[in-house]
């Protein structure tokens, strides 16, 4: 029977062709077939609102935090101000690893925060761990 | 009691031993961690101005500038980009190039500036990296500001070239050639 989790939809948000193009092997290694790429929050804000009008919510965000535009930071606090994106997982994937950024961002609602250079392995674990804490609550 | 003067270059030389001490290991980890690439040295690499793209990061502090200069030959990024899955084509070459020695040069920068942040009272400002196509940093060439120099390998004619560059007595940002 397929996951109902794996199955979810999920969305990577990075600047960098080579960050996006990990995500995307290690989410397939993973098992998860429906994601979204976007190359900057901008991009990420308007797939964001198009699935949310079309019932379609993304279950989980891997969210750079530097980005020109709209960075990462300025994306979590509009989802987390968003009916409808609040409850969304957010997996901040950041160079900046100083103890106070990575307080600033779980205070603005990133769900997990892992930092650059970052073993593939351990944001596969977190995945893994969002997964399940989604499956615990039944969310879809 | 330290004067101002002193103190200046207690922490210059603070900031010098700290990058010294952490440069080659934070750039070893990076490709290894993220690639699982190991780099080895190569003190006869050949990196052809034609034939590379360079990143330069500047770091700022009141007291000194630290310019990171990280250049990579198109044979490093091919290899880098197919470690990630990525199919390319002639078309999107060079952009390809120019994003994995931004991204590369961006994680060692923010890494190596929470290192420089264990310095008491310092806090560097941070620029966006600035692409240069086929030719050298500046701050490649013969300095005794030069403080960290090296080139590495991930397979023959691979290259990857890091320098670095402290200099106290000037804080002014690099002239931008690209923004990223």
């Amino acid at each position: 029977m397929p996951s109902i989790v794996k199955d979810s939809r999920i969305l990577i948000v990075d600047d960098s062709l080579i960050i996006r193009a990990m995500m995307r092997n290690l989410l397939s290694e993973m098992g998860y077939s429906s994601f979204e790429e976007a190359e900057n929050g901008l991009v990420a804000w308007e797939k964001l609102q198009k699935a949310k009008s079309e019932n379609m919510l993304f279950r989980i965000m891997i969210l750079d935090w530097s980005m020109p535009g709209m960075n990462g930071l300025a994306l979590l606090e509009k989802c987390r101000e968003d009916r409808g994106l609040d409850s969304m997982a957010i997996v901040m994937l950041t160079a900046i690893s100083e103890i106070s950024d990575m307080m600033l961002a779980i205070k603005k609602g990133a769900t997990a925060y892992v930092t650059k250079p970052f073993e593939p392995q351990k944001v596969a674990e977190a995945i893994k761990q969002i997964s399940a804490w989604a499956e615990t609550i039944g969310h879809t | 009691m330290a004067t101002l003067e002193q103190s200046s270059e207690k922490v210059s030389a603070d900031v010098v031993d700290s990058i010294k001490k952490n440069i080659e290991r934070l750039v070893r980890d990076v490709f290894l961690l993220m690639f699982n690439l190991t780099l080895f040295d190569a003190p006869d690499a050949v990196i052809d101005d034609e034939d590379s793209v360079t990143a330069r990061l500047v770091l700022r502090h009141e007291k000194i500038k630290v310019c990171i200069s990280f250049r990579i030959k198109s044979t490093t990024a091919e290899i880098i980009a197919k470690r990630v899955g990525i199919v390319q084509t002639d078309n999107q070459s060079l952009a390809l190039y120019q994003d994995v020695v931004c991204e590369l040069t961006n994680i060692v920068g923010n890494n190596l500036r929470t290192v420089l942040s264990e310095v008491p009272g310092l806090y560097f400002d941070f620029d966006i990296p600035n692409i240069v196509v086929g030719e050298a940093c500046p701050c490649e060439q013969p300095s005794p500001n030069i403080v960290f120099k090296k080139d590495f390998e991930i397979s023959p004619e691979a290259h990857i070239r890091l320098s670095l560059v402290c200099d106290s007595q000037g804080a002014s940002p690099a002239s931008p050639i690209q923004a990223h």
